[in-house]
């Protein structure tokens, strides 16, 4: 009883916070909706042609989810903001730098949150993840512990926005985290980031420094690798990079001389930029296999690259480095896993839009798409209720196989069996898995080529949108096929390639990471009709990496 | 019929005999047996020790008959990463030995057993944090915290 | 010596520098003392620990955004490049104190010197090039070479750019010496010509080499001296020699010139020297050479002929003007034998004809093969000569047609028994001479139909030479004109094939049906069965009483043959019939003689063994020939004596009475009365004029309406022109007559004229 007392107090501090307004933002609750949004959150169709800086199509569908916050300040922390959604879904496990190659999907223990605001941040974590049992708990021993802890999220939180004396409140689109990196990286490597180059610039001579002795007066530990020229040091960088880009980047932060290489050594970035595994050899801008996996096999075999090898290149413009190129030239991650997280929550009775009562009984549905891309131009889709931290590992081809196999001859027995038997999935798959990913399905995807495709580049541009033009040439166009509920059905996909918006609690500005909904159909192959989704709760898929995958 | 044997003498003044083809791995030797003709002299090599020396002929012993990388095999060797299995054991030395190898293939100019050691390194690499890689390598953090908060900032991107 | 083995401090410049500089000075100046192990491995040493140093250099290199990261050796290569630009000057300066072929042995020791160097050097400083120069080249930038390669580029900028005229100028002088005849080095040249290929880079890619160097420099001077050398050398020599001298002197030049490159010069060359010399040794006297041709092919030079053939081939629509020349001589010549024969006057043996085509062909031919090279144009220039003065010429100038019958005839000459011809092997030739012939002709047709007719007559008359002979003629002219021209002649020939059998299962039909007795009293009899579709003949002009032993003969063959083929009718050919009688009345005849003859004469001598002397007109009554027949047959019985006629001497007519001459006497005991008459034979050959005309009619209406069903409508000119190409290969047709044959058709309401000139087919 005394926890309900407890939670009663806590709403009514929520429902005068509402009350009030003019006070900057509250933490949302999921009870905000239920309160305040009589009708279900509408469809957001996104726009067909998104502008580059997608903040204000973040504001756009906020808006139109009826948040109650509108006018408060600061930046939502994400209350259906797709992105901090599932980049906080990362974060469950995720002890950001120290341990970077942790596999942020791994089941492990959570730190217990101490302090009033530790429980507070964890419960918007929660709720973030559509984990709203949780999340209530959190904020009720936040509260519990200290009833201002709102206040002091705020100010830990937001305070850089409003803080700032001489503004008025501030609109949501003045909100962009100004630390963040901003998305376009040519505009800024030469202003921004001046000082930044000059410093690595005065790196270049400096050898690598030797560890210091471990105890005072005795030799210093061994460093051999101090003694290597640059020009050897270059070709262990170049197999670095090649072997995980990413380890690459951390080279950076060795010491110096590699922060050195790591800017200026263009050689090893063009390498990257013309790889199959990380670079572009690995797009598909025409399909390059069917809907099932097959390999299309083509007459002229010339498939097109942006940046072929053999052949003199051109840094495209406007950048002006192969690091640029490889950074924010339109690419498809095969390291990871794209997640479209989407909540909604439906009430359980009519009368509870007009009843104040709290226990009225609300739905909270939380569903998850996946997808994960192969290299040879194949796509795994899964959508599934099924959470990240279940089912993502075990997302692959062979064991979508497997788990298919075992959906036809009902033997579950052998799913442990099958997994092993498969390469590459050595690991055991636990039934949960395995339970969901018999709905995966086969696919395809591809690219939209920046020029278009002369022959082979037969695909029919369908289904067009409204006013869309026929063929597209936005180089950050996706096209995705799948199989659909039936042989006769193909499931297409168009989604535009993004950056995600920095967010406070995570900064991940690896570009073109996110996948923005352009219109999903399902298509008839035997009738030729085409069947268009509604866009109503779909979100944006977000870009994790999974440990293991892609790499060599 | 004996293949033409030749001397090598290592910096700390070892001669060490090895038949001419397998010494010839080294582009450095080649060229200069082709310049100067096999005069039977001792080929002083200054700046390999014997240890080194000797390991490195092992290798190229290992490799007498593969065949000849030319300049515009580079890439296609770059391509694979893999290592064989031979060349992996070879490489399981300290790592003042790898590197001391590297140096030597480097300067004798054996391109596959630099690309060899250059990949094992790059494998000591691979999946590490900073921290990590600066203690694999015994390196000193000269960043201020400045510095690091700086370029951290600046490479976040390469981390996905 | 030995301090220099002590490599220098690898941080310091200055030392590892004066330390090279040591060392390459003695692999440049002094490398026949040879170098040791020891001082080579000590260079690429220091050039290793010089670029491995990770001293800090003091470059003003700020901010390079977006250079690669710093490697070592940028300065090792500029001190290398101002030591070669040194070792040059003084070089160059060397060089100033020679001349012409002294300059040209210095140039190739200096050049052989430095490249054997270079090579050395390049692999001392192997270093470099594999990491700071290849990361500058990859970077793009210019002017930054591997070590080799700069040898190459300092030698072009520091040494070359100052003396290559000069070097050229020796160059040619010693190729002018050669050209005059005179013994030269070669080997001297050969190598200046490698040099300046070696000093060719690519600004892109210095490891392509290009020729630019060499064509700049080299080949354009050579071109302008060779072209200056010619055109002074043909002047002079045209003046002073005759136009057939000329060409022996161009092509031998043609030839030194072709030899030169391979002994001494670039491959390179080959094209602009060849089109250089052709310019000026043929191009350039283009004229003169072609005025030489008339009077080479009157003199029947084919020796130089070919000469000339052989040089304006080689330029640029250098025949196009011989040709026109040629085709109008070999008409000319064509048209001047033919009029040698016509001169015999009318009578002339087709032979004499076909032989004088066929010998101005041969000649020509023969002269196209030889002396042209069987040039396609130049075949195409014979054959419209050839086809010209086939069939417009003297002899046909009254009718075209003349060609093909003539030719038709001596066919029939050649495959008729008693042809002189006899070898199997020679009548084959003349067979394919023939076809040769036959191929100009333009009235094919003409020829069938002639042809036709006479194999008609060898055949019935069994006077063919042989079997093998025909049937060679007839494959030959399938293959010529197809299927179409010959099916005819090949069903006459089935025809006579089919007869013969015919006669042995008649002769073993008469065995069976009738015994010895009755077969004593019969005539011997041989029958030719000829569909009437094929065969070019007539039914007989007069009517014919057939004597009874004859009606008798063929009622029993008729008898027979009905009942093989019942429904059949058979029109017995009296006029080609013949036969031979016995004259057993004669007195003073040991043996008697035996007549040959035709029916028709046979109907009349048979009348004789009822009564010594008849009237004309109980003969004409018995027999029921027509007096056409029945006077030339008479004429011939009284021209030979075995008739009298009376009164003596008296032309067969009404009032003339025949008596049997019983006391005949010929040489022979065979006499053959069965001679063709004078008038039959003219009759004949107009006749086959006139079925020609008619056939003629016949292909054009039906050339008219094949086209037209297909086509439905068309515009009259387009008809034309396509009528005329189906029937080109029988005959040239005119375009009246298929104007006359529209109008015929249109007529008869095949076709109909439209407005607007277009004619529709009605179907």
């Amino acid at each position: 009883m005394a926890d309900n007392a407890e939670l009663e107090s806590f709403r009514r501090e929520w429902r005068e916070e509402v009350s009030r307004r003019s006070k900057p933002r509250s933490q949302p609750t999921p009870q905000s909706t239920q309160s305040t949004a009589p009708a279900p959150p509408p469809a957001a169709p996104a726009p067909p042609r998104l502008p580059p800086y997608h903040e204000a199509i973040h504001r756009k569908d906020l808006e139109e989810e009826g948040e109650v916050e509108e006018e408060e300040d600061g930046p939502p922390p994400a209350a259906f903001d797709p992105d901090g959604l599932a980049q906080r879904v990362g974060e469950l496990s995720m002890n950001s730098r120290k341990k970077v190659e942790e596999d942020i999907f791994a089941r492990g223990e959570e730190e217990e949150p101490n302090s009033a605001l530790e429980h507070f941040e964890r419960a918007v974590e929660k709720e973030a993840a559509g984990n709203l049992g949780d999340s209530l708990q959190h904020y009720r021993k936040a509260y519990r512990l200290d009833s201002a802890v709102d206040k002091s999220y705020r100010n830990k939180h937001y305070s850089h926005v409003w803080k700032k004396p001489a503004q008025p409140p501030p609109s949501e689109s003045a909100a962009v985290p100004v630390t963040a990196p901003a998305p376009t990286a040519a505009a800024d490597a030469d202003t921004e980031n001046l000082s930044t180059a000059e410093l690595i610039a005065s790196f270049a001579h400096l050898p690598i420094p030797q560890a210091e002795p471990l105890v005072e007066n005795t030799p210093p530990p061994p460093c051999p690798i101090a003694k290597v020229p640059s020009e050897v040091l270059i070709e262990i960088l170049r197999h670095v990079a090649v072997r995980d880009p990413a380890t690459f980047g951390r080279m950076a932060l060795v010491c110096k001389q590699f922060a050195y290489h790591f800017v200026h050594q263009q050689s090893i970035w063009k390498h990257l930029c013309q790889q199959p595994e990380f670079g572009f050899e690995g797009m598909h801008y025409a399909f390059s296999c069917d809907t099932l996996g097959q390999p299309i096999y083509t007459l002229s075999g010339e498939r097109y690259t942006p940046f072929p090898e053999g052949a003199p290149l051109e840094i495209p413009k406007p950048l002006s480095s192969w690091s640029q190129v490889f950074q924010s030239y339109p690419r498809i991650r095969f390291t990871g896993i794209y997640i479209s997280t989407v909540n909604y929550m439906r009430p359980g009775a009519a009368s509870v839009f007009q009843t104040t009562s709290w226990n009225s009984p609300i739905h909270i549905v939380t569903y998850y798409r996946y997808l994960r891309f192969y290299p040879d131009g194949s796509v795994v889709s899964l959508l599934t209720t099924t959470e990240p931290v279940d089912v993502v590992p075990h997302i692959s081809k062979e064991n979508m196989m497997a788990a298919r196999a075992i959906k036809k001859g009902g033997h579950h027995l052998r799913a442990s069996e099958i997994s092993k038997a498969q390469p590459g999935t050595a690991d055991y798959v636990p039934p949960v898995a395995m339970e969901a990913l018999k709905y995966c399905l086969r696919g395809r995807w591809r690219l939209t080529p920046p020029v278009p495709l002369e022959d082979g580049f037969e695909e029919a541009e369908f289904p067009l949108r409204p006013g869309q033009k026929p063929t597209s040439t936005d180089p950050r166009d996706l096209v995705i096929e799948t199989e659909g509920p039936a042989s006769h059905y193909i499931y297409m996909m168009r989604m535009s390639l993004r950056s995600p918006t920095p967010s406070k609690s995570h900064v991940n500005p690896s570009k073109n990471t996110k996948l923005v909904w352009q219109g999903f159909w399902s298509y008839n192959t035997i009738t030729d009709d085409i069947g268009e989704f509604s866009h109503r709760n779909d979100r944006a898929f977000v870009f994790r990496r999974v440990r293991g995958w892609g790499l060599r | 019929m004996a293949t033409p044997q030749i001397t090598l003498t290592s910096s700390d003044g070892v001669d060490v005999t090895v038949e001419r083809t397998v010494a010839e791995r080294s582009v450095l030797i080649k060229n200069m047996l082709e310049d100067l003709g096999d005069s039977g002299e001792a080929i002083p090599i200054p700046n390999v020790n014997e240890a080194v020396l000797r390991k490195v002929i092992e290798w190229c012993e290992h490799h007498k008959n593969d065949p000849p990388t030319a300049g515009d095999e580079d890439d296609n060797r770059r391509k694979t990463s893999d290592i064989e299995e031979w060349d992996q054991k070879f490489m399981q030395v300290d790592q003042e030995m790898l590197f001391e190898i590297i140096l030597a293939a480097n300067y004798l100019d054996i391109k596959a057993l630099l690309d060899v050691g250059c990949k094992t390194v790059a494998n000591m690499i691979k999946g590490k944090s900073p921290e990590e890689i600066r203690k694999t390598f015994n390196i000193q953090n000269d960043f201020t915290p400045e510095e690091e908060d700086q370029i951290r900032r600046e490479n976040e991107w390469a981390e996905e | 010596m030995a301090a220099m083995l002590q490599t220098p401090h690898k941080d310091d410049l200055p030392e590892t520098w004066s330390f090279l500089e040591a060392g390459i000075d003695n692999v440049m100046m002094k490398l026949e003392e040879g170098v040791d192990m020891k001082h080579y491995m000590a260079l690429y040493t220091a050039v290793h620990n010089f670029c491995t140093s990770q001293k800090a250099v003091t470059s003003s290199q700020g901010l390079q955004a977006h250079r690669g990261a710093h490697l070592l050796g940028e300065e090792l290569y500029k001190l290398l490049g101002e030591y070669l630009s040194r070792h040059l000057a003084v070089v160059y300066k060397e060089s100033q104190s020679h001349a012409e072929e002294a300059l040209l042995a210095f140039y190739i020791r200096e050049w052989s010197r430095y490249t054997t160097a270079a090579k050395y050097i390049n692999h001392l400083f192997s270093y470099l090039n594999r990491h700071w120069v290849k990361r500058e080249i990859d970077e793009g930038k210019k002017n930054v070479y591997d070590v080799y390669t700069l040898h190459l580029v300092k030698w072009k900028e520091d040494f070359f750019e100052h003396v290559h005229e000069k070097v050229m100028d020796a160059v040619l002088n010693l190729i002018e010496k050669q050209r005059n005849g005179e013994t030269i080095e070669q080997s001297q040249i050969k190598s200046i010509v490698d040099s300046f290929v070696s000093l060719g880079l690519d600004e892109n890619d210095s490891k392509k080499p290009t020729l630019e160097v060499y064509r700049t420099y080299f080949q354009t001077p050579f071109i302008a001296a060779t072209k200056q050398y010619y055109e002074n050398e043909s002047r002079q020599f045209v003046a002073e020699n005759s136009v057939v001298e000329y060409m022996k002197k161009a092509e031998a030049r043609l030839a030194e010139e072709k030899d030169r490159v391979g002994l001494y010069l670039h491959p390179d060359v080959t094209k602009a020297l060849t089109e250089t010399c052709l310019d000026v040794l043929v191009t350039a006297h283009s004229n003169l050479l072609r005025d030489e041709f008339q009077i080479l092919l009157d003199n029947e030079r084919q020796e130089d002929l070919a000469r000339m053939y052989r040089l304006l081939s080689r330029i640029k629509e250098g025949l196009d003007p011989l040709r026109a020349t040629f085709e109008n001589h070999v008409r000319r010549a064509g048209l001047t034998a033919v009029e040698k024969v016509a001169s015999e006057g009318d009578n002339f043996e087709p032979k004499l004809y076909v032989d004088a085509l066929l010998q101005v062909h041969t000649r020509y031919q023969n002269l196209v093969d030889e002396a042209f090279n069987g040039e396609s144009e130049f075949v195409r220039s014979l054959d419209n000569a050839c086809r010209e003065f086939v069939n417009r010429n003297r002899i046909c100038k009254t009718t075209t047609t003349r060609s093909p019958e003539l030719l038709a005839k001596y066919t029939d000459g050649l495959l008729k028994k008693g042809s002189k011809a006899a070898e199997e092997s020679e009548l084959e030739e003349m067979l394919t001479q023939i076809m040769t012939v036959f191929k100009y002709i333009e009235d094919k047709d003409v020829f069938q139909k002639f042809y036709s007719k006479m194999l008609a007559k060898r055949l019935v008359h069994v006077s063919s030479v042989s079997d093998d002979a025909e049937t060679s003629m007839i494959s030959k002219l399938k293959e010529a004109c197809g299927f179409e021209y010959t099916n005819k002649l090949q069903r006459m020939f089935q025809d006579i094939q089919l007869s013969k059998d015919l006669n042995s299962n008649y002769k073993d039909h008469q065995e069976k049906t009738y015994d010895d007795d009755d077969r004593k009293k019969m005539v011997d009899s041989h029958f030719q069965i000829l569909g009437t579709g094929f065969w070019p003949l007539n039914p007989p002009t007069t009517p014919f009483n057939a004597p009874t032993e004859i009606n008798k003969t063929c009622e029993r063959f008729q008898q027979f043959y009905f009942g093989k083929h019942n429904g059949r009718k058979l029109t017995w050919l009296w006029q080609l019939c013949k036969g031979e009688v016995k004259a057993n009345y004669i007195k003073n005849a040991k043996l008697p003689y035996t007549f040959q003859v035709s029916t028709y004469q046979m109907g009349i001598l048979l009348l004789f063994n009822e009564t010594d002397t008849m009237g004309y007109s109980d003969i004409q009554k018995a027999t029921a020939l027509g007096p056409e027949v029945l006077d030339p047959n008479l004429s011939i019985l009284l021209k030979a004596k075995v008739l009298l006629a009376s009164p003596e001497g008296a032309k067969p007519d009404p009032s003339t009475t025949f008596t049997l001459n019983y006391n005949f006497k010929n040489k022979k005991i065979k006499v053959n009365l069965n001679i063709q008459i004078k008038s039959e034979q003219k009759q004949e050959s107009d006749d086959t004029h006139k079925t020609i005309e008619e056939d003629r009619k016949l292909l054009l209406q039906s050339a008219i309406v094949r086209v037209m069903k297909s086509r439905k409508k068309m515009k009259h000119v387009q008809l034309v022109q396509e009528v005329i190409q189906i029937v080109k290969s029988r005959f040239p047709p005119k375009i009246s007559d298929i104007k006359k044959n529209i109008e015929a058709l249109m007529e008869k309401d095949y076709i109909e004229r439209l407005d607007g000139d277009e004619i529709a087919y009605i179907a």
